[in-house]
């Protein structure tokens, strides 16, 4: 009886110190709720149910930012507003619809922009156009489509819009993606839609290998993974935005707490509930209760708006038949070199080998003298990592990150994961390969808020043909 | 904030239409997790479906009988092609296609693509759907004050929607009793113990877990109409959040018992909203905002939901040696 | 079609003999005696009166050949034991018999019914009833609700019917009957109202086996019905089964303990890595040499006593 008082106590503590460390590193963070009734100007613009945004950075040719420059908004609403000196400028909006800013013509020529008005579109219930960031780098004609976004930044979950204001503004086929693409060239966008699936789809391998380790060494599956990217993504924030630290020290502190809570949750939660032998399944429906909390944790602190890790607008430049920036093929190049690196920990490394015998056979592992805890602790630490490692690729891919960005992805995660099979690493990053790619590549079929639903009916499909997923063992039943 | 407004808002969420749609759910989830270990993570699907088959009938204008029969139709054929790929497989891969096909629903039902059927993320807003039922009222129009509270009798959120809420939670429990007692029962309570051993003594475990997954399914398509009868349509809001928090209300009241839906369902809504309501009255707005007050009773049903699990897995009414979760 | 059975009401014999007594009637024993008395000792012999024929059941685990019986029979009424050492596949062909596994490649036959492809559930109603080598009983249902699913008629298990209970309360009555006294014969009778979860490890194998009886069954396939009972209950267990036949009812059942075997089995079977090694009765197989080297054989010192290990064993092999 007293080893049962103890054990239980302990899990008190142990969540408890949980959420204080996890509410400590929030704090440190100001939320700042943005409402406005109709349209204004304000310093920065968040869309909420009630409000949509059109902001965007007014630059000139080189880059510079444009200050003190006043633009006038019209359209279904009306406001004026004043560059800052980042160049900075942001209407908040009421009504749905078509909206027009204008800045003065000289002003414009002044500075080598080639249109001095652009038109936007805001539908405050639709993700993608909550927020509408207007660029003044095309003439008139072309600039009018709906989402000004730049690089291959078309399957922001969060509904981001890259801002990018690249130079090369008439080759940019591939962003027409809604309305008036007519004259889109359909091979272009078919490159570029695989292209962005791929990148896509890396970061969600970065993800769900993480995921799936966890759940071959202790067969649990985690819904609290999403929330773990959110973290990664939103740490990078605090560390560029709040404490103003360059990005790489912010990205290495990300992905250093994101490790840190692996381990914290493994040695408080997870540990003491498998040494209570409680069923996989009771603890996956502990991980729905974390992932809940910890998802209203961060829109407590960060409230429900999309934060930026990076302000700089990169440069897009064209690759054969896909446009694209430096940043998303840096985070490409590291989510390919992270997951390599996992893939040679576990064939080439005594503990990589230790960790597949545990995914294998936890008992049989367990009677050969590998030590299982110290296994699964790793595990914890190196998936959370990574977790956090591809909340923040993907912030600074889709150009910002919300309280929700992991629990929208946590789905397609577990498409992947049971796709390639449950439990198989190299199959977790075949699957998000895959689901990545689908995603994208369908929404040049099917309607683009759709797409997802594409990804997770390949997965049902999948389960029919093939339970065990691709790459997945045949179990015996009975 | 004065004190007599809290207790009459938080006790008004007893009888809340919402209340009553969430334990219809449960119910649900009761009859697939509870009797049969089927972990359905998608019970805001059926949901879903339900409203969508009830409101988009009524809006073409079906009778009422007409719409409901269209709702039940929609569940039991998307518990069918839930159940033929899945449950033959492991209780991991049926929480994640019903996870899944939850969201593809919602992903489709808030699509622009399907603006003209669902009404895309707007969704459908009441007067096209909800007026055939209050005119089916014989209640007086006007409203009534019974103890603390007033409704109208017959619109919206109405003492009609109420009654109706409630007689139909009691039916749901009534056959539940039934069926939690009859050999049918106690054949889907075998599976959930061990279905190879239900299957060496001859009994078609597939069609019984299907039979569970459709007659959950069907309770949970009720809780959907009544869940949208009050309001509107709108597929976000029967996401995923509404599905975890009919597990929890399962939970707290305790699978497997006939009274833990309507308990947990009664006792979760009552307490988050006294809780807010308390926080939204004693903490000044400029510390934490309203919309604060909102994500903190999400932490509290998430941290809830997790000391729950850990600490007192059989709820409030289980009994611990009948646990519905597999050791 | 089924086999006509001169007297097999469980029930009725379950409160016929009073506890410890043994039953007085060796027809069937003397009938299968001499029948098999002619049957040559050859792995994969025919004999007079099959009730169950396999032929070519292979059953493969990745490289490793789990099962490969290339003939075996059963003979009606007998008793029919499986010994072999561990992991030389019996379980897995008990599995692949009642079609919770399927095989590679096979045929095998139950009463002249075609078995392959056959749900389990199907090859239960047809009258082949199995108890598992790690019990499986439904911990928390109590012990006359485990026997009571076992009843092979319940009109209440529909699912409108059981909103019902004047369609099924008869039938429910019978079943309770039949179950309590079928408790009463595996001294369970006591425990009937307690979880099935509480009860010890041998009573489990008890209330498994008594479950399987529940369905009158033709042929019940006993895996390890021995493992972990108490010894004073081994004697009881073992007169059960011997007036199993005396019912009517085949048995076939896997046991390690030599001597239980001698004592009570008309035909022995041996199996080793799979294959059917030796056949025969229990005196004469003993002294095979090819027994004698399947046992003391290279897998002799390997204790792989129960299901988990096994498994671990075949996932291992699958790789």
């Amino acid at each position: 009886m007293t080893a049962v008082h103890i054990s239980i106590r302990r899990h008190r503590l142990g969540l408890l110190l949980f959420t204080t460390v996890f509410a400590l590193l929030m704090a440190l963070s100001i939320a700042t709720p943005g409402r406005a009734l109709a349209a204004e100007a304000v310093p920065t613009c968040n869309p909420t149910a009630t409000n949509g945004c059109v902001n965007g950075i007014l630059q000139d040719a080189d880059k510079k930012p444009i200050a003190n420059v006043t633009l006038k908004l019209s359209g279904k609403e009306e406001a004026t507003a004043t560059t800052d000196a980042e160049g900075k400028w942001a209407f908040s909006v009421t009504a749905d619809g078509e909206y027009t800013v204008t800045m003065d013509e000289s002003v414009a020529k002044e500075h080598g922009l080639k249109a001095a008005t652009a038109t936007v579109e805001i539908e405050k219930n639709s993700f993608d156009k909550a927020r509408q960031v207007v660029r003044f780098d095309k003439p008139v004609a072309a600039s009018a489509n709906g989402s000004g976004s730049g690089a291959a930044g078309s399957d922001s979950t969060a509904g981001t819009q890259s801002g990018s204001s690249g130079s090369s503004g008439s080759s940019d086929a591939a962003q027409t993606t809604n309305g008036s693409a007519a004259t889109a060239n359909i091979g272009k966008r078919v490159w570029q839609q695989l292209f962005s699936g791929i990148i896509f789809g890396l970061m969600l391998g970065l993800m769900s290998v993480g995921m799936n380790l966890v759940y071959g060494t202790t067969g649990l599956s985690s819904f609290s993974h999403g929330e773990q990217v959110s973290l990664g993504g939103l740490m990078a924030y605090v560390g560029t935005q709040v404490l103003h630290w360059p990005l790489i020290p912010a990205a290495i502190f990300a992905v250093a707490i994101g490790a840190l809570t692996g381990w914290i949750q493994n040695e408080l939660v997870w540990a003491p509930l498998r040494r209570k032998r409680v069923g996989t399944m009771q603890q996956m429906i502990v991980t729905i209760g974390l992932s809940m909390a910890l998802q209203y944790l961060f829109q407590f602190f960060f409230g429900g708006d999309i934060k930026g890790i990076t302000k700089s607008v990169p440069a897009s430049f064209v690759i054969g038949p896909v446009t694209t920036d430096a940043p998303t093929l840096i985070s490409a190049a590291i989510a390919i070199i992270v997951i390599v690196g996992v893939t040679l920990f576990l064939y080439r490394t005594r503990l990589g080998r230790a960790t597949r015998a545990v995914s294998d056979n936890a008992a049989l592992a367990s009677a050969s003298g590998i030590n299982v805890e110290q296994v699964v602790r790793i595990v914890w630490i190196l998936s959370c990592g990574m977790a956090a490692l591809s909340g923040v690729l993907l912030g600074i891919y889709l150009n910002g990150i919300s309280w929700n960005t992991g629990a929208t992805l946590l789905l397609l995660m577990f498409a992947a994961v049971t796709l390639g099979g449950l439990g198989t690493a190299n199959g977790a990053l075949v699957g998000s390969l895959i689901i990545g790619i689908v995603a994208d590549m369908s929404s040049l079929v099917i309607p683009n808020d759709m797409r997802y639903a594409s990804a997770l009916a390949i997965l049902i499909i999948v389960l029919l043909v093939r339970p065990q997923g691709l790459f997945g063992k045949q179990q015996r039943v009975g | 904030m004065d004190f007599l407004t809290i207790i009459s808002n938080t006790l008004g969420e007893l009888i809340a239409p919402t209340t009553a749609a969430y334990v219809l759910a449960a119910i649900g989830l009761n009859i697939h997790f509870g009797m049969t270990g089927l972990m359905n993570m998608g019970q805001a699907g059926f949901m879903l479906l339900g409203a969508y088959g009830f409101a988009i009938t009524q809006s073409m204008g079906a009778n009422l009988f007409a719409s409901v029969c269209a709702a039940v139709a929609l569940a039991v054929i998307y518990a069918l092609l839930l159940g033929i790929p899945t449950l033959k497989l492991g209780p991991d891969y049926l929480a994640m296609v019903t996870l899944a096909a939850a969201e593809i629903i919602r992903i489709i039902g808030r699509s622009t693509a399907m603006t003209k059927i669902t009404g895309g993320s707007a969704g459908i807003s009441p007067q096209d759907f909800t007026t055939q039922f209050e005119g089916t009222s014989p209640l007086p129009n006007g409203s009534t004050t019974f103890l603390l509270w007033t409704y109208n009798n017959n619109i919206a959120n109405s003492w009609w929607l109420r009654l109706v809420a409630w007689v139909l939670v009691a039916i749901a429990a009534l056959l539940c009793w039934r069926w939690f007692h009859s050999p049918w029962g106690r054949v889907l309570k075998g599976i959930r113990e061990d279905e190879n051993a239900i299957r060496s003594l001859g009994k078609n475990v597939t069609t019984y877990k299907m039979q569970a997954l459709i007659l959950g399914g069907i309770f949970g398509a009720f809780g959907g109409i009544i869940f949208v009868l009050p309001r509107s349509v709108q597929p976000d809001s029967l996401g995923r959040a509404v599905t975890f928090y009919t597990w929890t209300i399962l939970l707290l009241g305790g699978a497997a018992t006939i009274f833990g839906p309507i308990l947990g369902s009664c006792l979760l809504w009552v307490l988050l909203t006294f809780v807010k309501e308390v926080m939204r009255g004693a903490i000044p707005d400029t510390l934490i905002s309203s919309n604060q007050v909102e994500s903190l009773g999400w932490v509290i049903v998430g941290v809830a939901l997790m000391c729950l699990v850990i600490f007192r897995p059989q709820g409030l009414l289980g009994d611990r040696k009948e646990l519905a979760f597999n050791a | 079609m089924p086999e006509s059975k001169p007297f097999q009401d469980l029930a009725k014999w379950a409160t016929k003999a009073p506890e410890g007594e043994t039953l007085i009637s060796t027809a069937y024993r003397d009938k299968v005696s001499a029948d098999l008395e002619f049957v040559e000792h050859t792995p994969g012999v025919h004999k007079p009166d099959p009730i169950l024929v396999a032929n070519n059941v292979t059953r493969k685990f990745g490289g490793m050949t789990a099962v490969d019986v290339k003939h075996f029979e059963i003979e009606r009424h007998g008793i029919t034991a499986l010994i072999g050492p561990n992991g030389a596949g019996k379980t897995t062909f008990f599995n692949l018999m009642t079609g919770f596994d399927t095989p590679n490649t096979g045929e095998w036959r139950f009463d002249g019914h075609d078995m392959a492809h056959v749900q389990p559930e199907k090859v239960a109603r047809m009258g082949m009833v199995r108890t598992f080598q790690l019990t499986k009983v439904m911990s928390r249902l109590t012990v006359l609700d485990n026997m009571l699913l076992g009843a092979p008629v319940q009109p209440g298990e529909g699912m409108f019917r059981s909103l019902i209970p004047g369609l099924w309360r008869k039938q429910e009555k019978a079943n309770t009957e039949k179950a309590e006294a079928l408790l009463e014969r595996f001294l369970l009778i006591k425990k009937k109202d307690d979880f099935a979860g509480s009860l010890s490890g041998g009573q489990r194998k008890l209330l498994e086996m008594a479950r399987a009886l529940m369905s009158d069954p033709q042929l019940v396939m006993l895996d390890e019905p021995m493992a972990g009972v108490n010894p004073a209950l081994k004697q009881s267990l073992l007169e059960h089964i011997m007036s199993l036949r005396e019912e009517g009812t085949t048995v076939l059942f896997v046991e390690h303990d030599i001597n239980m075997v001698r004592h009570i089995a008309d035909w022995v079977t041996v199996m080793a890595e799979g294959r059917i090694v030796a056949e025969g009765q229990p005196k004469s197989v003993m002294e095979d040499p090819a027994v004698i080297d399947a046992y003391l054989g290279a897998n002799a010192n390997i204790d792989l006593g129960d299901d988990s290990v096994l498994d671990l064993k075949e996932s291992e092999e699958q790789r």
